[in-house]
């Protein structure tokens, strides 16, 4: 290696620092967190959003990526308990049947060439998705969005598309002026997640105000998937 | 139908890597397999941005995102290089997200903050280390990360997506300027203590 670099080398060596306890720890609780809830989006291809980000929650990333917001969001389905293994179970069970197949995707997957991490500047998030669409295969930039927040990473620009963000949702509700208030409020959540500074310091507040003043009958409960998507995100761009 | 029970994989330390990382599908192999690399991972996110705190947040990124790029892992490779390979780009990412937010800070900037803890002896090696990687142009420092920390030139290209030839130019471009960095500092030294 040569003189001037051993020296360089135990310089470098003696200056490497113990990593963080807690963090170590909170770290591989969060990986393993967000390697469950992807697998667990492999299984239950299908599933509404809702189930992936509760059981995502449930299975404790909540603790360190998403802070108290979403946690307020989700509480308005179910009290805040530490992860117990029925909880853990039941959305596993109900995909049993399926399972077998869903095995056989995340096998395919490995079997498939991978070109996202050859590629070496993408950024992390678009890869990220690229990933996560393999077996799900959102079609519209909106499932992207949805998919990659819901693993914790603010989606990438090159997959915003804000006319198919706008064009996700049914527009139905019995006042023109709600639907047409709604839509805005997604166009305004494109433009956020392309520039959180876009709108001003309150952009997100704003918006999810908006969004949330005109919900609508929402029988679908699609648009208020869409709120706790905005605020998940909110929260990853802080 | 029957649903038959789960068998439990019982993850002795006779597994290899690649085994674990191949086993995608379960998470406790990959915890596993995370909680045995990551202090060398941890390491080496320190060897790239030369700062405590930037070595912190850029492991948690990478654990973070790390089960998404499970996907890509391929048995040909090793995990450590694969693991530093996804590094590498996180390092990459988060020095554009920081050239685009606040320009102000830089790797192996925030050196001030850590030494204060040091003794004067160790603080003097630290300041000489950090002084040298500023001194160095990126790619020379991502360079010297993956080869300072044992890896061959072959290895490190694995890591960096460029070739072995790349690497030992990159190196050798490397001992030129570090050459430089050491004939200037004497330089100093003589002046100073001539004064």
């Amino acid at each position: 290696m040569g003189d001037d670099l051993n020296h360089l080398k135990s310089l470098m060596d003696n200056a490497i620092p113990k990593p963080d306890a807690a963090r170590r720890a909170a770290n591989l609780t969060q990986a393993q967190g967000n390697f469950t809830a992807l697998q667990q989006a492999h299984i239950a291809t299908g599933v509404g959003l809702w189930q992936r980000v509760t059981t995502w929650l449930q299975s404790g990333v909540g603790k360190g990526a998403v802070t108290a917001s979403l946690v307020l969001v989700a509480a308005g389905l179910f009290f805040a308990a530490p992860p117990e293994l029925s909880q853990l179970t039941a959305p596993m069970a109900t995909a049993t049947k399926i399972g077998e197949s869903a095995q056989e995707r995340l096998v395919a997957d490995f079997a498939a060439p991978a070109p996202i991490i050859e590629s070496d500047d993408a950024p992390v998030a678009s890869r990220a998705t690229a990933l996560s669409d393999q077996s799900a295969a959102p079609s519209t930039s909106y499932e992207m969005i949805r998919a990659t927040l819901s693993q914790g990473v603010l989606p990438a620009k090159d997959d915003l598309r804000i006319a198919e963000m706008v064009n996700a949702f049914t527009y139905d509700s019995d006042s023109a002026e709600t639907d047409a208030n709604f839509a805005t409020a997604i166009t305004r959540f494109g433009q956020l997640l392309h520039d959180p500074q876009a709108l001003g310091a309150s952009g997100y507040d704003d918006v999810i105000a908006l969004a949330q003043a005109n919900l609508g009958p929402d029988v679908s409960g699609q648009r208020a998937e869409a709120v706790a998507l905005m605020q998940l995100a909110k929260d990853l761009s802080q | 139908m029957t649903i038959r029970a789960r068998p439990i994989t019982v993850m002795s330390m006779t597994k290899s890597d690649e085994d674990l990382a191949e086993a995608a599908g379960d998470g406790a192999a990959f915890a596993s397999l995370l909680d045995r690399h990551y202090d060398r991972l941890f390491a080496f996110c320190f060897r790239l941005t030369g700062s405590r705190v930037e070595a912190e947040d850029l492991t948690q990124d990478i654990c973070a995102a790390l089960p998404a790029k499970l996907g890509g892992y391929q048995r040909r490779a090793k995990v450590t290089t694969w693991l530093y390979r996804v590094a590498v780009n996180a390092a990459h990412d988060r020095r554009r997200k920081r050239a685009t937010y606040a320009k102000a800070t830089s790797d192996w900037g925030d050196w001030e903050i850590q030494r204060t803890a040091l003794n004067q002896e160790t603080a003097g090696k630290l300041d000489w280390l950090t002084a040298a990687m500023r001194q160095l142009p990126i790619d020379l420092r991502d360079t010297l990360a993956p080869v300072l920390d044992d890896m061959t030139h072959a290895q490190a290209g694995d890591v960096l997506g460029v070739s072995e030839g790349t690497i030992s130019w990159r190196m050798s471009e490397a001992k030129k300027a570090l050459r430089v960095i050491q004939e200037q500092e004497a330089k100093t030294w003589v002046m100073t203590s001539t004064i």
